[in-house]
């Protein structure tokens, strides 16, 4: 029946993809549309003075022009609503766009935002975190308890801090009282960026009725939607969104980023389209960041390994607006002990403002911070009690139906077996026999971690199937193929359910006017929450077509099978009937049948939105093999093995996509990337030549495999993999090197001249 | 001059344009002008090969040549890789190896390994690396893009 | 989009000459423009003209008669990597080149772009500079030769006059008993200007064990193009050892012109100099070959 499931089909999105012909957002194009373009702050703090727009409005060409003063109160933002379409009052980050202009063409709204004269005053800057914790520090939102928020955001008046998440097991003195050794250690996370290669954009018109559309690369069509209606006082069914293919997001494309800027042209541009593309400075400067971090974590064990207590606190750099900064600590913040049982737990995170780049959600939702302070710490523990580094994870590592550390029991746990399987890859069993130094001088070194990743719960997903009367389907939903697979996934479980070949099936566009709700295409929920969605709607299909077969066989209900795209009479498959027969029998006219599926978890019915414990958990492992030169500390990855627990796989090749890519992606952030802001606020490097990505020729081999361990709610087990497939990689990486020369580095990213210096420091004692 | 007639061949097709501005890019001219939107814009300084086209046989950032300058040139862009329906060996190969996924990075990364195998029939892995090196991906690692490759090396090495 | 400006393609030297001497500081020259044109778009330039130089054919390729080696400026460092002549007769130079950028970048660059736009991180320039080039440039009042390190005044400025341009670079290839190599240290294996790189030419005596000569260049991150002369000094006359090597990166070191940047920590850029040299001069000394045959 469900032959389909756990195939390593073709990617249904990669013929449109290799041809040229998939639709991205700066690829659309709508007749009379105009060409937006923001003016930016030059100043990270700064109050706004005046706007002198005389000039520009008297450029030939020009269509509109707006500042934040054209939409009086309206605030945006899904956790706290803290942030205008353009800055009103005062600007908070350097590149806030502060005005905008639509123009006939490119060129023109290029000169055009030229003649805008903004006078500014300046204010101090808080250009770190600390910083911006620190008493007598310029407070970046006053009043910000007054902001419209969500339930579990917990801002402190007079602060920089916009939320406060605290997570509380046992008796956390008790637990350090009962340890025989307590280890305390700081790690650090830089900033660092999504770098889709696909720039940010939108394209948005306003009817004649006053309805909005939006066009663009939004990873979340109905959230945007309510993010519009929201900061716009409109109902939703006067916002329209359709959502493109995405040319990467990992996080980023969620959210109100290029969107706002169109629209509030749009409102003034006389119903013409306008098109907002980012060039990849304002990509950088004014879309999305990974948060910073500073992690203080405290750990006690007993002498055997086993953990005992574990305290973690957290701050987070949120930079200069919410977007999902608070929900990233506190979702973060609950996984922050990482995937082991401990009986004493005490987490905080505190969510900061600071006077630079919107941070928020970014692949790992902040779990990839957390794994390099967690995993970092259990090697140090290790080396300490002289315990091997996979045992001292594996006696600690939560099996099934343990209690977790913010007291869940835990269902679907397959870290062990992650770790075993990195471990095996690698050769870990044998490392002791690998030479340590090469022919060119290189020390090798092996590490281990794990991690584990929650999903915001809870959330719904809605879909329709529409089945055609030749038996062809159409899968309506509102997720987004932002590369993920999604499309394929989705295909293959409704045609695994009906018995259909993938070569029937279609796809509507998400659209918020005609695919049903979704909570978004994020936190790797996809799979689960739309893939059941998907499943139920199918389900719903199979039921009404044997209702139709018992109709016509004039049979019970009960007595009808339905497979492999026919149904029969049981007993009688000999006489059975295709869809489109059935359908054509009772409809000689035409018809067409529709299977709805909504899936909500019964268990969190009537609970806020992020207030319930994680539906489930995510979990992987990382080994690697790294060579440190002494001399340069240069530190190469040669191999990395990694396991993901997918739950179970809907598509084997596309799991391991996930893994591969993340991996990659991790060493980027883990030795190349950072984003560099100076105590002005001013980014240093906005750009692919400073912000160094991995290129074809710094990706090493990688070593995937998949480790299944079936969700009992998850659409045949599946659960979701394509953000915790980089979470544990720092501090694998980190342990290696370790292992390879001694010295432990505590901040990211691992630059050749920390291990350098460290190596130096350490010669030195 | 501030403006310039442009005649070339785009994918076989001969085009006329004329007032084409001089600080206009080829990668501009192509997708707002030629409506070939499958090359695309990452960073329009040379930095992420997504606007890889082959001009006069050459792989080239098309955000860093004057459009002007393609004037009397032949240009091949990922629309010009199949012939009717008939996908190109490379493109199969991306298809079957699983080198797609967000697909952004793709048309400009098809095209570099097309000028790598014109010019060098049998790459091996690590040529096919250092000639992507201008191509940056973010979704894959890769790894099944250089498999992809790979096996497009074997399957265009058969008679056709 | 790249800001407003007026085209001119001049059709031959003079008439680049020309209209660039009449310009002058209103014009820049256009060869790849993969310096120039992300310049532009990054607004750190504004040119109200851009005169295109590619159409002068005369100022392309790479020819070899006897002991010398002619570059024109316009020679694309693709070309230069794929040329049989640079790789067998200046492997120094076919180091520099195929490490920068990407294929598609190579395609474009020219040579001559890389000296002119004076970046000390120059990977080409450094090269050039290491085999002693003597540069020829055409102007308004006639041609003139100079040696490549009195090409740079300072933070990326040449000594180009107006109207002047850049035509063919000069290399001898080098007496019996030369060899040369350079090699650069950046974070990702491509894309990448060097963080440091260090270029040796090495000219020996007595089948290779003794120096004659020596020139070193650095490319680093800090103002202009330059030589390690109390590197080089530290090589003059002396029998070639692992442990001469070593003394001279750390001459090198010492006196090169970096300080701390985003990029480095100053006392890091230094290490990697004095770690780097080494390395390269046992690779140039290693292309010697002990017979000390005929290569540069």
């Amino acid at each position: 029946m469900e032959a389909l499931v756990g195939k390593p089909v073709t990617r249904v999105d990669a013929l449109d993809k290799v041809s040229g012909a998939a639709v991205f957002g700066p690829d659309v194009k709508l007749v009379g549309m105009l060409y937006g373009k923001a003016l930016r702050s030059p100043y990270a703090h700064a109050r706004i003075v005046s706007i002198n727009l005389d000039a520009v409005r008297k450029l030939p060409g020009v269509r509109a022009v707006v500042t934040g003063a054209d939409m009086p109160g309206v605030l945006g933002g899904e956790a706290v609503k803290d942030m205008p379409f353009l800055a009103q009052g005062k600007v908070r980050y350097m590149g806030e766009p502060v005005a905008a202009v639509a123009a006939e063409d490119e060129a023109t709204a290029l000169k055009a935002v030229e003649l805008i004269e903004v006078v500014y005053d300046e204010l101090p800057v808080a250009a770190d975190a600390l910083a911006a914790l620190e008493k007598g520090a310029p407070l970046i939102h006053e009043g910000l308890e007054n902001y419209a928020r969500i339930s579990v955001i917990k801002p402190v008046p007079k602060s920089n801090i916009i939320s406060v998440n605290e997570y509380t097991k046992g008796d956390i003195e008790q637990g350090f009282r009962e340890s025989d050794e307590v280890f305390e250690d700081e790690f650090r996370s830089q900033t660092v960026h999504h770098a889709p290669l696909e720039p940010h954009s939108a394209v948005a018109q306003v009817d004649v009725s006053g309805r909005i559309l939006v066009w663009g690369p939004n990873d979340s069509p109905h959230r945007l939607r309510k993010d519009l209606a929201d900061a716009l006082h409109m109902r939703l069914d006067r916002v329209r969104v359709v959502s493109t293919y995405v040319g990467g997001g990992f996080g980023g494309k969620g959210g109100l980023k290029a969107e706002p800027i169109a629209i509030a042209l749009a409102l003034k541009a006389n119903h013409r389209p306008v098109k907002v593309v980012f060039t990849r400075e304002e990509v950088f400067q004014a879309t999305l960041v990974r948060h910073a971090t500073v992690v203080r974590i405290k750990t006690g064990v007993k002498r055997d390994g086993t953990l005992m207590a574990r305290e973690v606190k957290i701050v987070w750099d949120t930079g200069a607006y919410a977007e999902k900064g608070p929900t990233v600590c506190s979702q973060a913040t609950a996984a922050a002990a990482g995937p082991y049982r401990v009986p004493h737990v005490h987490l905080i995170g505190q969510c900061v403002y600071t006077n630079k780049a919107v941070a928020g959600a970014y692949r790992g939702y902040g779990t990839p911070q957390l794994a390099w302070a967690c995993d970092s710490q259990m090697d140090i523990i290790a080396k300490k009690l002289g315990i091997d580094p996979l045992e001292m994870r594996l006696r600690n590592v939560l099996r099934e139906g343990d209690v977790n550390p913010v007291g869940h029991p835990v269902h679907s746990v397959g870290v062990e077996d992650c770790l075993k399987q990195v471990a095996q890859a690698i050769g870990w069993q044998e490392r002791q026999h690998h030479p340590r130094v090469t022919e060119k001088g290189r020390h090798v070194g092996f590490g281990i971690a794990c991690g584990a990743k929650n999903t915001k719960t809870p959330s719904g997903s809605e879909a329709a199937l529409y089945l055609s009367q030749d038996g062809s389907l159409t899968i309506v939903t509102a997720s987004v193929e932002v590369g993920q697979g999604v499309r394929t996934i989705l295909a293959q479980i409704a045609c695994g359910v009906l018995g259909l070949p993938m070569e029937n099936v279609s796809f509507s566009q998400p659209d918020t006017d005609s695919t049903p709700f979704d909570a978004s295409t994020t936190s790797s929920r996809t799979t689960f929450h739309m893939g059941n969605a998907v499943k139920f709607a199918a389900e719903d299909l199979k039921k009404q077509l044997a209702q139709l077969a018992a109709s016509l066989f004039g049979c019970d209900v009960n007595q009808v099978v339905v497979d492999g795209g026919k149904a029969w009479l049981a007993e009688q498959a000999e006489r059975s009937l295709t869809y489109p027969e059935l359908l054509q029998k009772q409809y000689g006219a035409g018809a067409s049948m529709t299977g709805r599926g909504f899936y909500y978890p019964k268990s969190e019915q009537g609970k806020a939105f992020h207030e319930s414990p994680s539906l489930f958990w995510m979990y992987a492992a990382h080994a690697v093999q790294v060579e440190v030169d002494p001399k340069t500390g240069r530190v190469e990855v040669k191999r990395l093995a990694a396991a993901a627990d997918t739950g179970r796989p809907i598509n084997p090749v596309n799991c391991l996509q996930q893994i591969e890519g993340g991996a990659v992606h991790a060493i980027g952030t883990t030795l190349m990337e950072e984003l560099i802001v100076d105590n002005q606020g001013r980014m240093v490097n906005p750009n692919f030549h400073d912000y160094r990505i991995p290129t074809a020729m710094d990706a090493p081999e990688i070593l995937a495999s998949l480790v299944e361990a079936p969700h009992r709610e998850g659409p045949f087990g599946a659960k979701g993999m394509a953000e915790i497939v980089t979470t544990s990689v720092p501090p694998a990486i980190g342990n290696a090197i370790e292992d390879a020369v001694g010295v432990r580095i505590r901040d990211l990213p691992i630059r050749s001249d920390k291990v350098w210096r460290a190596l130096r420091e350490s010669k030195e004692k | 001059m501030k403006e310039k007639s442009v005649t070339l061949r785009i994918n076989g097709e001969a085009h006329v344009f004329n007032h084409v501005s001089v600080r206009k890019t080829l990668v501009q001219l192509i997708r707002d002008d030629a409506g070939l939107m499958g090359t695309k814009e990452g960073c329009g300084e040379g930095d992420c090969g997504t606007c890889t086209v082959l001009l006069n046989g050459q792989p080239v950032n098309s955000c860093l040549v004057l459009a002007t300058e393609a004037d009397g040139k032949e240009v091949l862009t990922v629309e010009g890789l199949s012939r009717e329906w008939e996908l190109h060996p490379l493109q199969q190969a991306f298809v079957e190896e699983g080198a797609v996924q967000c697909g952004f990075c793709i048309p400009g990364m098809l095209l570099a390994a097309k000028a790598l195998i014109d010019e060098n029939p049998t790459p091996t892995e690590a040529e096919i690396r250092a000639a992507i090196a201008g191509n940056l991906c973010r979704c894959t690692g890769y790894v099944r893009i250089v498999q992809a490759i790979q096996s497009a090396v074997v399957s265009m090495s058969r008679p056709r | 989009m790249l800001p407003e400006f007026e085209l001119f393609e001049p059709r031959d030297l003079q008439e680049a000459v020309a209209l660039l001497t009449e310009l002058g500081e209103r014009a820049r020259p256009l060869a790849g423009g993969t310096d120039l044109m992300v310049e532009m778009r990054e607004g750190r330039t504004r040119p109200e003209y851009l005169v295109d130089i590619k159409g002068l054919e005369e100022l392309k390729g790479v020819t070899a008669s006897g002991g010398l080696i002619v570059i024109g400026a316009l020679t694309t460092l693709r070309v230069l990597e794929r040329s049989a002549i640079i790789r067998d007769r200046l492997p120094i130079l076919y180091d520099a080149v195929s490490q920068m950028g990407s294929v598609q970048i190579r395609g474009r660059g020219t040579i001559g772009g890389n000296l002119c736009n004076a970046h000390a991180s120059a990977d080409g320039t450094a090269a050039l500079l290491a085999l002693g080039a003597r540069l020829r440039l055409q102007g308004p009042k006639g041609s003139r030769e100079i040696a490549v390190e009195d090409f740079f005044s300072s933070t990326h400025k040449t000594v180009l006059s107006a109207g002047e341009v850049l035509t063919h670079i000069h290399l001898s290839t080098g007496s019996y008993g030369s060899g040369g190599a350079y090699s650069k240290y950046t974070v990702r294996k491509a894309m990448e200007p060097a963080l440091v790189g260090v270029g040796v030419f090495l000219k020996t005596e007595q089948a290779g064990a003794v120096c004659r000569a020596a020139r070193i260049a650095l490319a680093t991150t800090g103002p202009r193009p330059e030589r390690a002369l109390r590197a080089e000094e530290t090589l003059r006359g002396q029998r070639l050892s692992e442990e001469l090597f070593a003394r001279a990166g750390e001459a090198a070191a010492g006196e090169a012109n970096v300080g701390s940047n985003w990029r480095a920590p100053e006392d890091y850029a230094r290490h990697l100099i004095e770690v780097l040299l080494p390395e390269v001069a046992r690779r140039a000394w290693e292309r010697v070959g002990h017979e000390g045959r005929n290569i540069s």
